[in-house]
């Protein structure tokens, strides 16, 4: 089927031009790379959350916990014995200190899971005795063993609560399997109760259960004691995550589009750079379809040889972007912890097959062309460049039709994510469609104005000549400058409405908060910061606020419990409802505040009621009294009054408290008395102002959009290889026609300065072509993309460095591009040049 | 019965160093090995007091309660029983805690049942410590369990007792009424393991229980009545050095003779003088027998899943006593594949000569 001739053919195109070769499977393997370490990086820190629920849940599919506080501990022996759910486990968890770090400290019941299909956790069978009967005997990590040089027998001072205790390590736990163990000290419940002055209780009870057992169970269930699924733990991980993860695929594909018209561009180039090799096989027998399928063979070769070169590179390139996931994960959502992505065969198929039939996309219709071409004809440029033009007339129409899709599948499609992506890149696609036919169009008007520099004339008409070689390649390299500008207009208007935000909701001058390591648990500020603060001078109002979390109709959200200073009201910015009507339930009414999210998530208003589950009452309905603009939860927050609260709840803690001053007083002589106070006291507890807390949230802000920016970069770097390839291969394919200039009398400087300008014009171009684009793009992402994603709605701003930079950006990427060739011109011997004719 | 004693540290303290080891092993083995200061030591004979020392001795690392039983429906259903439990200190005190979990106690059970006509064998355990009512034992009224497993007495701690077991298989529920006096093993009980002084334990065995009540299979309740044999001890000592395993026999005789015999092989397979065994009289008199005067045979073989062979035939003579009697297994696989792997199980007795049938008992084997 595949001539040989074809093949050596190929082989010798390839060879002839091992810079066009490189480039073409550099963007093929950066494109793949960028798509394949989203992917990964993905997946890693899904399974990371996964493999962190399962590992210390092992076999175990349930847990029961306390609505509020712990479990008495009688509740095990009635569930085990009574009720015959002997698949369980009892356990006692706290965070303590180890060296100043934050450990978990684990109380278990050995026995509670023998016989039983393996259990999560492996305690060494030698340790049972002296876990059992030796006091304050513990197992600890191997990590932990060698940080502290700690052997079997050894002695390991902890912090429970300030008081100092000692632990005898008995065993040391493997990590190898799992770097989580790292952060666990092991005891028996006896122990972790004595230790913790806790007797009586459990925090938690970890069951295997089926469907059947888990309905019967919540039926049996004391109304203080609720029952979870870990799977619904992980579903609902995977769904609060899902916006992240689409909006990081989104850009990975983006690279891969990008990719996908450079490859175009690159094979209808080497169709075109080929032409006078496929007339000579055409007229020595090779049909058609030969031609056809030997192209399609030749795009697959190149496709898998770039694509695994992209795998390699990709699974480089995941690692370095999993810590951003990790972190931005962490930042929003809950901790994940994964230090290696994890391959697998899937993805690795799955990144070349989209590689592959990306490739082959942009193949088909070179091939196509040259194998539908009659032999004399292929050999005439101007054929194929004419079919061009027919058809980027009828590309037009179809750019138009899809850019006016986009908006009406936006308005159909309420709030699917990946519709609003799909009306996206609709959108982009269409763009790009229409983009060869407006630079024909410009190219156009600029030749008509009149002017007497010959160098202008050449300029624009050497530009003009080359589209059907160079549109694509401008398109690619508008798409990517657009996305980089509409990225960061919609990053920098999310900043700055964060920072606006921020400013609104600060009110107080000075925070004291509670800290806790254990980030499922917020610390809880000791009772007697109150009073000695409310004694201080100069304090014009004090708000204190408990961090908790509400359970509304089946689903858990945070939950601030706001006991309102005189100068609190002023810290939210309602989206719904009257300002003092709003306060004035607040303070007055059963009711509660929602966040924006909250609101857009759960499709309700200002107004409608919430059934919420509370610790003292059951199930109570309360009143939303207003949506206020919050950035600080993207799955919705609650605000509740202290005075609710207390009556619902018997929980009395607080977590921090806000000081709003007098104006003359020193905020920083304040702060200086509270840190000493914070010093004296053992009590982890932060003293911070609104500034510091503005600056920290901005720079988590900033951290969690690092990765967005470093995918924004590689799709450029994508774009720029792409260009640079094609930029170029049509030099160098014109050193003729620069020969034939040569010996016109042109100087090699003024032909350097002549291919300069022409690879200028082009990235000016693209960088103009882009702006409106990028423009729109913003816009989309805006009011969208991030609306669908987070549910919230900010500000649109206008930066006026950002075309500059866009401009720059494209400009500078063609003038590169440009720069090889023509220090080839210039070194290219006149006879050499003209050689060829 | 020294050869408990080797089960259960083989089971627990992983004392009888030749005792198959399995991975699971690993778990049950570690569960002691420390000295045995600090425990009381069974060093005289004592004065046994019913329904005292039914109930447990704690001061003792180790004891058990061991009840083997042969049942039938009346009518062409067969069944054997067992239902054992432990209880090890793992130290001699309990610890200092406020917790309640706190203890030194441990608890584990082995239970189960033989469908003769069924070709099955059905077995399981449990582990758990002796504390928030998970498992433990009360003396009035008499109650020793482990979680829903359980033996009760009355609220004065007498018989009849009843034997409670529900495992994913099968469920036991049944009343036990000794017709026949308590049997004092050794030396009025004092059962001595080996020539140190204090090397031994306190023993006593109710060799024949009336035993009615049901038994569950599935969905299907069995009517059953039938005999059941109560072995109980307690100690602190492990045994010498030198033993593989042993071959232990409790049988009923329908003429009210009832057998008990232990032999304890040697590594070279011979007999350990320690061997011991006591012939029951229809009116509870009891003649001790010593290792010489019981010759065991092993008459046919099976191989378990787990590679192990056991006899599962056996010729019994007692020239003594002018006994020979043929012992075979109702069911092959009575293997129990718990911590340590050993063979127990319900066999029938048959006249050497004649083959007709004399009667049914237990037989356990370990270390093969």
């Amino acid at each position: 089927m595949v001539t040989p001739l074809l093949l050596r053919s190929s082989w010798r195109f390839f060879t002839h031009h091992p810079w066009q070769l490189w480039l073409t499977l550099l963007s093929i393997a950066l494109g793949t790379a960028v798509m394949v370490a989203v992917d990964l990086a993905n997946m890693t820190a899904r399974q990371s959350f996964r493999h962190s629920v399962t590992l210390l849940a092992g076999p175990m599919t349930h847990e029961i916990s306390a609505r509020e506080g712990d479990i008495p501990e009688q509740f095990y022996t009635r569930l085990r014995i009574d009720w015959q759910l002997r698949a369980s486990s009892p356990q006692l968890v706290a965070t303590v200190r180890v060296a100043g770090l934050p450990y978990t400290l684990l109380g278990v019941d050995p026995f509670a899971m023998l016989f039983q299909p393996r259990a999560g956790l492996d305690i060494p069978a030698a340790t049972l005795p002296r876990l059992l009967t030796e006091p304050n005997s513990a197992l600890i990590s191997s990590e932990l063993a060698a940080r502290e040089k700690l052997t079997i027998g050894d002695r390991l001072d902890v912090t429970i609560k300030q008081a100092r205790k000692t632990l005898t390590v008995v065993a040391i736990l493997d990590v190898k399997q799992d770097a989580r163990l790292a952060e666990l000290l092991v005891t028996d419940i006896a122990t972790a109760q004595s230790l913790l002055d806790k007797p009586g209780v459990l925090s938690r009870i970890q069951l295997r259960l089926d469907n059947d057992q888990a309905t019967q169970l919540q039926e049996q269930l004391p109304a203080e004691l609720k029952l979870n699924s870990y799977q619904s733990r992980q579903q609902s991980f995977s769904q609060m995550t899902e916006a992240f993860r689409i909006n990081l695929t989104a850009m990975s594909l983006l690279a891969m589009l990008v990719g996908a018209f450079l490859v175009y561009n690159t094979m209808t180039f080497s169709v075109l750079q080929r032409r006078h090799a496929f007339a000579v096989n055409r007229m020595v027998g090779v049909t058609g379809t030969q031609l056809f399928r030997h192209l399609l063979l030749e795009a697959v070769l190149l496709g898998l040889t770039g694509s695994a070169l992209g795998i390699v590179l990709g699974i480089i390139l995941g690692q370095g972007l999993l810590v951003l996931v990790t972190q931005t994960i962490s930042d929003l959502y809950v901790s994940v912890d994964a230090t290696n992505v994890l391959v697998t065969p899937w993805q690795i198929m799955k990144g070349m097959g989209i590689t592959l039939l990306a490739v082959l996309t942009a193949t088909l219709a070179p091939a196509l062309e040259a194998a539908r071409v009659p032999p004399v004809l292929v050999s005439r440029a101007s054929h194929l460049e004419h079919t061009g033009k027919r058809i980027s007339n009828w590309l037009l129409l179809v750019g138009i039709i899809a850019m006016a899709m986009s908006p009406l599948l936006i308005g159909a499609s309420a709030r699917s994510l990946v519709t609003g992506f799909i009306a996206l890149f609709l959108f982009i696609v269409g763009y790009s469609l229409v983009v060869p036919g407006v630079l024909k169009a410009i190219l156009r008007g600029l030749l008509r104005i009149p002017t007497d520099s010959l160098y202008q004339r050449m300029t624009l008409r050497g530009v003009q000549a080359s589209l059907s070689r160079t549109s694509l390649a401008i398109v690619a390299l508008c798409v990517a400058v657009s996305a980089t500008v509409g990225v960061s207009i919609m990053v920098g208007s999310f900043r700055a409405s964060v920072a606006d935000w921020l400013e609104d909701t600060l009110q107080s001058d000075l925070y004291i908060s509670a800290t806790s390591g254990d980030s499922h648990i917020d610390g809880e500020l000791d009772a007697s910061w109150l009073p000695r603060v409310q004694a201080l001078p100069g304090i014009a109002s004090i708000s204190t606020g408990r961090n908790a979390r509400l359970e509304v109709e089946g689903v858990s959200v945070p939950m601030l419990v706001l006991q309102p200073g005189a100068h609190s009201s002023r810290g939210f910015e309602y989206l719904q409802g009257d300002p003092a009507a709003v306060w004035q339930a607040f303070l007055l009414e059963d009711v509660l505040l929602v966040s924006e999210p909250f609101a857009y998530h759960r499709g309700v208003q200002a107004g409608d009621h919430l059934t919420v589950q509370t610790g003292k009452a059951g199930r109570v309905s309360l009143k939303i009294a207003g949506v206020y603009r919050d950035y600080s939860a993207s799955q919705g927050m609650a605000v509740i009054p202290r005075r609710v609260y207390d009556k619902y709840w018997a929980d009395r803690g607080i977590t921090t408290i806000g000081l709003k001053l007098v104006k003359e007083t020193d905020v920083a002589a304040v702060a200086e008395q509270l840190r000493r106070w914070v010093a004296s006291s053992d009590q982890a507890v932060m003293v911070r102002s609104n500034k510091t807390i503005r600056d920290f949230s901005l720079q988590v802000f900033d951290r969690t959009f690092a990765i967005t920016n470093v995918l924004r970069l590689l799709v450029i770097i994508v774009a720029f290889v792409g260009v640079f390839s094609a930029l170029m291969a049509l030099f160098l394919e014109k050193s003729r026609e620069y020969a034939i200039l040569r010996a016109t009398g042109i100087t090699p400087a003024q032909l350097r300065r002549l291919v300069l300008w022409q690879s200028g014009l082009i990235g000016l171009l693209a960088g103009l072509l882009s702006l409106p684009l990028g423009w729109i793009m913003s816009d989309i992402l805006i009011e969208v993309i991030n609306r669908r994603s987070f549910g919230w709605t900010m500000q649109s701003y206008f930066f006026l460095s950002l075309p500059l930079q866009a401009l720059l950006l494209s400009v500078l990427a063609a003038l590169l591009a440009g720069l090889y060739p023509t220090q080839r011109i210039s070194r290219v011997s006149l006879r050499e040049g003209l050689h060829s004719l | 019965m020294k050869l408990r004693f080797c089960l259960l540290f083989g089971l627990l303290l992983g004392a009888c160093d030749k005792v198959p080891t399995e991975a699971a092993l690993d778990l049950t083995a570690a569960l002691g090995g420390q000295a045995a200061q600090g425990f009381s030591r069974a060093t005289e004979p004592r004065s046994f007091r019913f329904p005292r020392d039914h109930a447990a001795h704690p001061d003792f690392r180790n004891e058990w309660w061991y009840i083997t039983g042969n049942l039938s429906d009346g009518q062409d259903q067969r069944f054997g029983y067992q239902v054992t439990l432990f209880r090890v200190a793992l130290a001699p005190q309990s610890p200092r805690s406020q917790s309640h979990w706190a203890t030194n106690q441990v608890w584990m059970a082995h239970v189960a049942l033989t469908d003769v006509r069924a070709n099955r064998h059905w077995h399981d355990q449990r582990l758990a410590r002796g504390a928030v009512g998970l498992a433990g034992q009360t003396a009035q009224p008499f109650r020793v369990w482990l979680e829903d497993w359980q033996i009760l007495g009355t609220s004065g701690g007498e018989f009849p007792w009843t034997v409670v077991v529900q495992t994913e298989q099968f469920g036991l529920q049944l009343q036990l009424q000794p017709v026949k006096p308590v049997v004092l093993q050794g030396d009025k009980g004092l059962s001595q393991k080996s020539e140190q002084p204090g090397n031994a334990s306190y023993y006593y065995s109710f060799t024949r229980l009336r035993t009615e009540g049901e038994i569950l299979k599935g969905d299907e309740r069995v009517r059953v009545r039938g005999w059941s044999w109560l072995d109980r001890e307690w100690s602190t000592s492990a045994l010498g050095d030198g033993q593989v395993g042993w071959d232990w026999f409790s049988l009923q005789l329908e003429d009210q003779h009832e057998l008990m015999f232990y032999r304890l092989r040697r590594h070279d397979g011979a007999t350990d003088r320690h061997s011991a065994g006591k012939w029951i009289l229809p009116d509870g008199q009891t003649r001790s027998l010593a290792a010489e005067e019981v010759n065991l045979q092993p008459l046919r073989y099976w191989t378990s899943s787990s590679g192990r062979r056991y006899p599962v035939s056996w010729q019994v003579t007692i020239p003594a006593l002018q006994q020979q009697f043929i012992v075979e297994a109702l069911v092959a696989d009575q293997e129990m594949a718990t911590g340590i792997y050993y063979w127990e199980g319900a066999v029938q007795v048959t006249s050497a000569a004649k083959g007709e049938s004399l009667g049914y008992g237990y037989l356990e084997m370990t270390g093969y």
